[in-house]
């Protein structure tokens, strides 16, 4: 009796070899498991099979039936296979009980070598200015299934080049082999119909309607997707090859979902950020605001170098100085004169040390700001901060803002004598340069200077996103690991180390917390001191969080696991809506 | 930019809409585009905005399929269009010559015109008159043809271009009464004196009297009887008719429905037309008949678009079967609710295999679905049980009912029963129809005395049997059967043998080539149509077939290699099979054929023994100005940079 | 491990050392009897005098960018001979050519191309990769300046070095 909870499992024999899948697995997924790839080039797993790039052709075969309809049985216990005399596409079929099938074979070599020569015919010879080069699936299998010499003597179907598809993707019609991946992505993910084929035959071209563009926030997926150079980033374009580019396991911080991703960089210079498969958080798509949402770690106005008010100006000193600075400018006050405004955006780490800021000067008037937007049924969230869950966890968010309102408040009243902001600026939330003229110390710590900065009394530069590692937990209670991509610019330091020396310089190296989990030299320590607190990280190291993340609280943020949903496979839909 | 839509035409495409299921809108898209194209001449982009928000659908939706679809314009065409076919019947009776004269009468210049390029419509300077080449027409017995605007104009010798132009010319056939080898069933009444269109001509001659009998029978007697007669499918690929149908269950839950093939459109084929143009209650008595067998309550006719006529007729025969309550609501009062509706294709050859067809009934291209999994019995139109006849099927359903499916059998042989139609073209004095007894005809007696034989001194050469996708036959071969051997004359016209021989009985389309005929000139003909027809859907076929083209048209223009017999047969054979439908096999099988059959055809046209350069595409004037860089010599000659002293790669 | 090198025998007439002197002087002699008589001519005045001539078909000099006879800079920044480079000798940074101008349909040119000289080790790699003709080592080979900075041949310098190369392959001039 097949158990319900467990999937039945088939028979299935790859290449010689029996193996067991699980029923509805697609055949194709079951070769690759079974480590014979098959190429392809329309099939994507999480999009339908419309079989039409005819490079995933194998041998197929069904167990040879007896007169008794039951499989005849071979010398060695296995069912005997009647093997197909045509080829059949393995992105469409599911693996059956006594399915054979042949990967390896002088017909399956055959088959894929026709159809590369059909896909090269009419494919130009672009590859040295194709932003795709490198990681091109055409080159890919052409190396192992092309020919030498061209039998083509012909002139190519002329189509467009350098057609703007939208805002942020260019489409050269030449290089386009037809899979449809991107139009059926559209359709079946983006829910944006804009996308299709025109003419026939062999001039079959790709384009959206005139009058419509490819706009939608999930236009850079189809960029992913496109096994060719066909489609390109319009961001992307013509900056660096990808050859040169150093890959970074991450993910996204621009909202509360958290989407993985990688991060193409080349000394220090992030190229692109790219979607990675996780079906816990993302599949493998993500929106195009979380992907260009890069740019600002290079703009001009970067903070380089720690600065200290003298004589009413601020001058750019040594981390000792600025940090000493700093402690004695807070160091007179005492809790209740004293707020922190912390963010949603800064990683556990950095939060957990922010309390421990604030408990060495025994602040309460601590909060984030909240950060929202409007939501998309697809990935992304209305909450724009990416570790709002963090800073629950940690007690350091109100929720609502309240605490903020407070805060703002007690600084017009004149409560509040020092201001230090983590990372964000006051004056997006109502404090007003004129409420920070009231401020006798405002200690910032942030990456982008801005005219709160220029007010305050010291400036710590810190790091973004991808220059710092560190964990956050996303929306839907996954904590996940930020890895550094890139190094920062200038002298700006790691926030967790520029926390934690605050909290050294104030509580004299003495503190409560230094006492109880020693030396914090890495942010290892900082994660262990923490996970020592925090039960929902309990056994957890940094190191130890793996590049899928690991579910620490359930989907409403509430502690406890539960299994995450995984973005669904999507049926082939050949129903109109 | 408002369109005005007269309310009259968005009644009429309303009436259209209701054709089909509420949830499934788009599948009124053809119908519409049709009826814009009908009232304001071409399908405008506002055209395009106007009829995607009536559907509910996104521009991109229907912009793909005016693009599909030939004889969707987007562009007015002149007061007068002229589609002159030059698929191979046409092309060896003189299409291309006709299609010199009109367009010098007309003063269109074709080759500044977009020649060459897909889907090209050409418009005289004087916006009178505009002229295209189309694919098959399927009047292949009476070609060259040529239609003006609806109208089939047959036998058209080129130099009646004039009287053409003029009007002075007149359609319509002569129909040679029945040659005494046939047995006319389905063919009774064609090109009877006398025999209209009308229900009450049909109704006198015993029409209907089979539906009223099979409503007393129950569903499985009749799908009994259907599966006793043997009849196979005559559409193509000879699938048993019965054995289809029992893939029905009886018991299905969802809606099942049957669509009648009529999208004939395989070259050399013309039966299906006399049968909707002459007898289209033959049509109707046998989709009723087969709808109460399957309990089907909405039939679909897939016509193809050249049948403007045809749509007609048929239209006013359902009209005339619903008067008499033959369908509607409670059908002939036994409670079976039924409604036939007619769907207008577009001129894409695709919507012939079964799953085009329906992805183009369902309004979208016409790319056919993968199978597994979307067999139609089981995944057809919307995602329901469907069944696809083509219309001489279904015609022959009504006379196994008359005689019952027993006796049907008897007719023709075993495995080969009924009657079929045979429609000779080309190199022959009489081309035409003919119905025989499957198999009861030999190919010699088909050739030589039906149809007259090849022409004044000429001898036959050539044979493709089944439509241009079967593979030729020489006239001069001899076929190893399996226990006797037979020359070429003695193939008895049936399924069995003619694909023992190497061919298929296909379409019944049998095209006469004399030895008069370049076999690379014939195969370039043929190529021609599957590259222009290709769906582009799947990879071997849209590239393949183009391709193939290509290397025939170099070597018809004296640009052949010699490898190049041998490459076209390889091109050939990475198709065949490996796409997603059979059109795959359509185009590659008279490649492999011709190129196997006739290697000194090809030989005489593949000498060269390197390729010749390619026709520039530029002059060296556009590409190179003067310039005062000076030159510096090489340090050294790496060889391959010689490689491009031609200027091309 | 040290190894053991053993001393020649000498015989005695090597031992004498006679016979060695009088050969090298033999030597020395023919050559001034040849100076002598105006048959030799030792001193070649470089720079002022050069051996260009002689230099053979595949010398190695400095790598430099082509223009074809369209007056194109061939190269479309690939980045292949940045990619190949031992050295690292090569920087470039890839720029688009925009819309109208001569060559749109090229696309992409190279908007830096920088070749640090003190760096290239005359490999002729770069040469060998380029898929689209457009790098070639020419036949200078005094490679001089003052710093550093000098010594970095700029995308100008590069094609003054390139001049304009005859008989290469057109393949982005077809009409589209």
């Amino acid at each position: 009796m097949p158990n319900d909870s467990q999937p039945q499992l088939v028979n299935v024999q790859i290449d010689d070899v029996w193996h067991q899948f699980p029923k509805g697995t697609r055949l194709i997924e079951a070769c690759e498991q079974a480590g014979s790839y098959v190429p392809r080039y329309c099939y994507h797993k999480k999009l339908s099979s419309p079989g039409n790039c005819r490079m995933c052709l194998i041998e197929m075969g069904m167990p040879k039936m007896g007169p008794d309809r039951k499989p005849i049985l071979g010398p060695d216990g296995k069912p005997e296979i009647n093997w197909m005399p045509r080829p059949q596409i393995s992105c469409a079929t599911d693996v059956s009980e006594g399915l054979g099938v042949r990967t390896i074979s002088p017909l399956v070599e055959e088959c894929r070598r026709g159809v590369m020569e059909f896909l090269l015919i009419n494919h130009p010879l672009d590859c040295p200015i194709c932003d795709q080069a490198g990681e091109c699936r055409l080159q890919e299998f052409s190396v192992e299934y092309g020919r030498q010499d061209s039998r083509f003597l012909e002139h190519k179907v002329k189509k467009p080049k350098n057609v703007v598809l939208g805002p942020r993707v260019t489409l050269d019609d030449e290089r386009c082999i037809l899979c449809s991946r991107c139009i059926r992505f559209c359709k079946e993910i983006a829910h944006d119909d804009v996308l299709g084929f025109v003419d026939r035959g062999s001039h079959t071209t790709l384009t959206a309607h005139p009058g419509k563009r490819l706009e939608n926030n999930y236009s850079l997926n189809t960029v992913d997707i496109c096994p060719v150079g066909a489609l390109t980033s319009s961001d992307f374009r013509f900056k660096m090859r990808v050859w040169f580019l150093k890959e970074t396991n991450s993910f996204c911080t621009s909202c509360a979902t958290g989407c993985n991703t990688i991060i193409g960089t080349r000394e220090d210079v992030i190229y692109r950020q790219t979607p990675r498969e996780n079906d816990a958080v993302n599949s493998t798509w993500m929106c195009d605001y979380g992907r260009l949402n890069f740019a600002y770690l290079e703009r001009d106005r970067r903070l380089l170098e720690p600065m200290v008010r003298t004589e009413n100006k601020l001058q750019p000193a040594t981390w000792p100085h600025a940090i000493a600075s700093a402690a004695t400018q807070l160091k007179p006050y005492v809790g209740w004169q004293t707020a922190i405004l912390a963010s949603g955006r800064m990683t556990n780490e950095e939060l957990w040390l922010a309390g421990r800021l604030a408990e060495s000067l025994g602040v309460t008037l601590i909060d984030i700001v909240p950060r929202t937007g409007e939501a998309d049924d697809i990935l992304l969230s209305a909450d724009r901060n990416p570790n709002t869950n963090g800073a629950r966890l940690l007690r350091l968010a109100s929720g609502s803002g309240t605490v903020l309102q407070q805060i703002k408040e007690a600084v017009w009243s004149g409560q509040i004598q020092a201001l230090i902001t983590l990372g964000e600026n006051p004056l997006r939330c109502g404090i007003t340069p004129e409420y920070l003229a009231r401020l006798p110390v405002y200690v910032v710590l942030d990456l982008l200077a801005n005219d709160a900065t220029a007010q305050a009394s010291v400036v710590l530069p810190s790091l973004g996103f991808a220059e710092k590692r560190g964990s956050m937990i996303n929306g839907k209670g996954r904590l996940q690991r930020l890895n550094r991509a890139v190094r920062g610019p200038g002298e700006a330091r790691d926030d967790w180390e520029i926390l934690r020396d605050l909290v050294q310089a104030i509580s004299g190296g003495n503190s409560e917390s230094h006492a109880r989990s020693g030396r914090l030299d890495t942010i290892e320590d900082v994660f262990r001191q923490m996970s020592e607190a925090v039960p929902e990280f309990a056994g957890l190291t940094l190191s130890r969080i793996s590049d899928l993340g690991v579910q620490v609280l359930n989907g409403d943020g509430k502690p406890g696991n539960s299994a995450p949903e995984k973005m669904r496979e999507r049926e082939p839909e050949k129903q109109p809506q | 930019m408002t369109t005005n839509v007269p309310p009259d035409l968005e009644r009429k495409m309303d009436e259209q809409i209701g054709h089909y299921p509420s949830e499934q809108r788009r599948s009124a898209s053809l119908p519409l585009l049709h009826l814009w194209q009908e009232h304001f001449g071409f399908i405008s982009d506002a055209g395009v905005n106007w009829i995607a928000t009536k559907l509910g659908l996104e521009p991109i939706n229907i912009f793909e399929l005016i693009t599909f679809y030939p004889m969707l314009r987007q562009a007015p065409a002149g007061r007068k269009h002229l589609r002159v076919c030059r698929t191979l019947s046409c092309a060896m009776a003189g299409a291309y010559p006709l299609m010199e004269n009109l367009a010098r009468l007309t003063k269109i210049d074709r080759e500044h015109q977009g020649a060459g390029m897909h889907n090209s419509v050409a418009v005289s300077p004087d916006g009178e008159y505009s002229i295209e080449f189309v694919e098959c027409l399927a009047s292949c017995g009476t070609a060259p043809v040529c239609m003006v605007d609806d109208v089939l104009y047959e036998n058209v010798a080129p130099e009646s271009a004039p009287e053409l132009l003029g009007g002075s010319l007149s359609p319509g056939t002569q129909h040679p009464p029945p040659h005494p080898l046939e047995r006319r069933l389905v063919f009774k009444n064609i090109g009877r004196e006398g025999y209209t269109t009308d229900i009450d001509c049909y109704l006198q001659n015993g029409g209907y009297e089979q539906l009223k009998a099979a409503v007393k029978m129950t569903r499985a007697e009749i799908v009994n009887e259907v599966k006793t007669s043997g009849l196979r499918g005559r559409g193509g690929a000879g699938f048993p008719c019965g054995v289809k149908w029992v893939f029905i269950k009886p018991d299905e839950k969802k809606p099942v429905y049957l669509i009648c093939n009529a999208d004939e459109s395989e070259p050399g084929t013309f039966k299906d037309r006399y049968i909707i143009h002459q007898d289209p209650h033959q049509l109707i008595e046998g989709i009723l008949i087969s709808c109460f067998a399957l309990n089907v309550h909405t039939a679909y006719i897939y016509i193809r678009g050249e049948f403007p006529e045809g749509a007609k007729i048929l239209a006013r025969g359902i009209e005339e079967a619903r008067a008499h309550h033959f369908l509607g609501r409670n059908a002939l009062g036994i409670g079976f609710d039924v409604e036939i509706y007619l769907h207008r294709g577009a001129g894409a050859y695709i919507c012939g295999e079964e799953t085009g067809l329906i992805e183009s009934l369902e309004g979208k291209r016409a790319y056919p679905r993968i199978k597994p999994p979307y067999f139609p019995a089981v995944l057809g139109l919307y995602m329901c049980p469907t069944i696809v006849n083509n219309v001489e099927t279904l015609c022959h359903v009504k006379h196994i009912i008359a005689m019952g499916g027993a006796e049907y059998a008897m007719l023709g042989r075993p495995n080969n029963t009924g009657t079929r139609i045979v429609c000779v073209s080309g190199d022959v004095v009489r081309p035409g129809y003919f119905e025989i007894e499957v198999g009861a005809v030999t190919m010699g007696q088909l050739i030589n005395e039906m149809a007259g034989g090849p022409k004044e001194g000429r001898k036959v050469k050539a044979v493709i049997p089944g439509g241009s996708s079967a593979k030729v036959l020489r006239a001069d071969e001899t076929f190893k059967l399996k226990n006797r051997e037979i020359s070429f004359d003695e193939i008895p016209m049936d399924f069995d043998t003619l694909a023992a021989v190497g061919s298929m009985a296909g379409s019944g389309g049998v095209i006469v080539l004399d030895d008069s005929r370049d076999m690379v000139w014939a195969l370039n003909n043929i190529n021609e149509f599957y590259a222009h027809e290709s769906c582009g859907q799947c990879t071997p076929c849209r590239e393949g077939s183009l391709w193939m083209k290509k290397i025939t048209e170099r070597m018809l223009a004296g640009g052949g290699v010699t490898q190049d017999p041998a490459t076209l047969k390889n091109v050939a054979d990475n198709i065949a099979g490996r796409t997603i439908c059979a059109f795959g096999e359509a185009c590659a099988w008279p490649t492999q054929s011709f190129v196997d059959k006739f290697p000194d055809d090809f030989a005489a046209r593949a000498k060269k023994p390197v390729p010749p350069p390619l026709p520039p595409e530029y002059t060296a004037e556009e590409l190179i100005a003067e310039t005062e860089i000076p030159s510096v010599p090489l340090a050294h000659d790496p060889g391959w940079e010689k490689a491009g002293a031609a200027g091309t790669v | 491990m040290a190894i053991t090198v053993s001393r020649p025998k000498l015989n005695w007439s090597e031992r004498l050392y006679l016979p060695a002197i009088l050969g090298g002087m033999a030597i020395t002699f023919g050559h001034l009897k040849n100076m002598l008589l105006g048959r030799t001519k030792v001193t070649m005045q470089y720079p002022e005098q050069k051996w260009d001539s002689q230099m053979p078909d595949h010398y190695r000099g400095a790598p430099a960018l082509v223009k074809d006879e369209g007056g194109r800079v061939r190269c479309v920044a690939c980045q292949l001979c940045e990619f190949i480079c031992p050295p690292r000798a090569i920087r470039i940074v890839p720029g688009e050519i925009p819309l109208g101008e001569r060559f749109a349909k090229v696309e992409k040119y190279p908007e830096k191309f920088d070749i640090d000289m003190i760096r290239c080790i005359y490999c002729g790699m770069c040469e060998e990769v380029c898929p689209e003709q457009a790098i070639f080592l020419r036949k200078d080979y005094a490679i001089t300046g003052y710093t550093r900075a000098e010594m970095v041949h700029d995308k100008e310098k590069l094609i003054e070095i390139g001049g304009v190369m005859h008989g290469l392959v057109l393949k982005w001039n077809e009409k589209k």
